[in-house]
Parts: structure tokens; C-alpha cells; sequence
């Protein structure tokens, strides 16, 4: 039975009208006098601000410049914070990187006086520079010839042998 | 305007304070009585604190705004649990009904101070639900999700609520 009474209620008219006015539409035009004054009510309610209501707008509006202007500092202070952190994190994983040997991750302990197992490291591959000019390895094998004849002309100081 | 004014933007704030204090002056009316433009001060302070931090749209922002504004009205009344209020000789005089009764007053003069003070008269929970949906314009969910309740119970104090009006208004109409 409450199930019946519920489903009645749901079609009763006053259910649509309550429907209606939550989804803020017009009631039918036969719609009962109390349904009406309801209407008119909710939609008062619902009016727009008072004057009284936004008296306060340039106060609140102060009051969040200041809130604003106090939360600013502290913003920036935090974001320096993370950056320094961010920086001394990125800077001690390169050093670490740039010392560490280069198979690092093959790296076992070796017990004392054993000598221990060289790695192979693979030899740098040419890099590909950026595209040279036409006669720049001449240009480059005059400069070492000239070298060496600078080196070779250059008068040889005799070198002491010896202590004083 | 939401964006302007989480970047602390001022006319983009003063525009959602404009949009935004109504329906909240209007709500803890209900639930404040007296105390709402107090409250409603403390909560446009927190509002202005997160409001960089605030990702939502418009209906989230007023949701966030009323359940803030909720919290703050739950803390005022365990503060005044606390520290109850002590009155004076004059309690007696204090308790008496007031001289304009607000029904009427509804009917005769249909002001929005006095169809909020009418609907304050119903049920706790069914004005503040009837408040939320009408004025606030939140749905179903988000008034459950303020008030801490399920769906179908908000749609039911909300119809009760209507009903309970509508017979208020009735009877001053027959009066």
C-alpha cells in the first residue's frame, strides 16, 4: 500500500507543480489559487539582489584586495622555494651523473687483490658536426703543416740536468 | 569572471559577489537568523583565501560557496553551545511574538525579506532544501551532496516543504 500511495503522489498535480517550480517554468494557466501564491512566493524569493543586500559590495571587494595581496607574497616565496629545490635536485643528478664512471650500473664490489675485470667501453662514435665549407680539410692540413714548421724553426732551450 | 578573479583580478570578484550574495544572504537567513551577514562576512574571507586553488565552473562555485557557508553556521552554533548566551530581565518580552506576523505580511506586501522570512518559518531541513533549490538554483544532487543527505530524501522535504508553504499561504488566503 505505501508503494501505491507513493506512485498517486507522484501524479498528483501538486508534484508537477513543485516540479515546475523548482525548474523555475510558469504553472499551467488552471492551476489552483494556492498553487499560484506559491509561484509568486518562490519567485520573490528568488529576485534579484536588494539594494540592502549589495550594500557591502565595496567592502568585500577591499577585503579581498587585502586577502589577495597578503596570499601573494607567500606564493612567491613558495614557488622560489620549489624552483631552488628543483634546481639543487637537477644540479646534483648531473655532478653525480659526470662522476660517476660511466658503466656505473655494471659496478660490483671486488673483493681485495683480485685484479679486476676491465669493461669494454666502446669507443666514441664520430659525431656528425655541422656540414663544412668545400676545402676546409685542406684549410685544416696547411694549419697543421704550418704548426709544425712554426714548432720546428722555434730555437730548443738546453735543459738542465741535474739538481743546482 | 571566475578565472579573473581566482587570479585576483577585483571588478571580476565584486561581479561574483554581486551574482554570488543574494542567494547566500538569502540561505543563512534561514539557517543564521540574525547572524547571516556576520556569517556570510566570514565566508566571502575564506571564499577570497581558496579562491586560487577553486577548479569549477559556476554551479560548483556556488555549491562550494554554500557548503562553506554551512560549516561556517555548524561552527557558530557548537561556539555558541559553548558560550551560551545569557539573557537579561527582559526574556520574557524577548520570547513574545513579534507585531508583524510574516504570512501576512507575505500575502499583503510580497517583499523578498518577507518570502524568505516565510519560508524560514518551515522545518529546518525543508527550508534550507526549498532555499537551495529555488533561490541558489542547485539541483538535486548538489543540495544532497550540501546537506549530507540522499537525493530522495532532499526531493522529499522539498515537496513537504512546498506543501507545508502552500497550506501557509492558503490559510491566510481563506483568513
Amino acid at each position: 500500500m505505501p508503494i501505491l500511495s507513493r506512485l498517486r503522489a507522484l501524479r498528483s498535480p501538486d508534484v508537477a507543480c513543485a516540479r515546475a517550480l523548482f525548474a523555475g517554468q510558469s504553472l499551467p494557466p488552471g492551476a489552483p489559487a494556492r498553487q499560484r501564491a506559491l509561484a509568486r512566493l518562490l519567485e520573490r524569493a528568488a529576485g534579484p539582489g536588494t539594494e540592502q543586500e549589495l550594500a557591502g559590495e565595496v567592502a568585500a571587494a577591499a577585503a579581498f584586495v587585502q586577502v589577495t595581496s597578503q596570499l601573494k607574497p607567500r606564493r612567491t616565496v613558495r614557488r622560489t622555494l620549489v624552483a631552488a629545490a628543483c634546481a639543487v635536485a637537477v644540479g646534483g643528478t648531473a655532478v653525480f651523473a659526470s662522476v660517476m664512471s660511466s658503466p656505473h650500473h655494471k659496478m660490483v664490489p671486488v673483493p681485495f687483490g683480485v685484479p679486476t675485470a676491465h669493461h669494454v667501453v666502446p669507443a666514441q662514435q664520430a659525431t656528425k658536426g655541422p656540414p663544412r665549407p668545400p676545402g676546409w680539410q685542406a684549410h685544416q692540413k696547411g694549419r697543421a703543416a704550418r704548426r709544425t714548421a712554426v714548432k720546428a724553426a722555434r730555437p730548443r732551450v738546453p735543459q738542465r740536468s741535474g739538481g743546482r | 569572471m571566475l578565472r579573473a578573479a581566482a587570479k585576483g583580478d577585483e571588478s571580476a570578484f565584486a561581479r561574483l559577489w554581486r551574482d554570488a550574495h543574494p542567494p547566500l544572504l538569502r540561505y543563512l537567513r534561514v539557517l543564521a537568523g540574525d547572524a547571516a551577514e556576520d556569517v556570510a562576512g566570514e565566508v566571502w574571507l575564506e571564499v577570497a583565501r581558496g579562491l586560487a586553488r577553486f577548479r569549477g565552473g559556476e554551479l560548483q562555485f556556488r555549491g562550494w560557496l554554500l557548503t562553506t557557508a554551512r560549516r561556517r553556521v555548524t561552527d557558530m552554533r557548537r561556539r555558541d553551545t559553548r558560550r551560551p548566551v545569557r539573557l537579561t530581565a527582559d526574556a520574557g518580552e524577548l520570547d513574545r511574538p513579534g507585531a508583524d506576523d510574516t504570512a501576512a505580511a507575505a500575502l499583503d506586501n510580497l517583499s523578498t525579506e518577507a518570502a524568505i522570512a516565510l519560508i524560514a518559518t518551515l522545518p529546518q531541513d525543508q527550508a534550507e532544501v526549498i532555499i537551495l533549490r529555488v533561490i541558489a538554483g542547485l539541483d538535486v544532487r548538489q543540495v544532497a551532496r550540501i546537506v549530507g543527505k540522499r537525493p530522495g530524501a532532499v526531493r522529499v522535504a522539498a515537496h513537504r516543504g512546498l506543501r507545508s508553504l502552500a497550506a501557509r499561504l492558503g490559510q491566510h488566503v481563506t483568513r
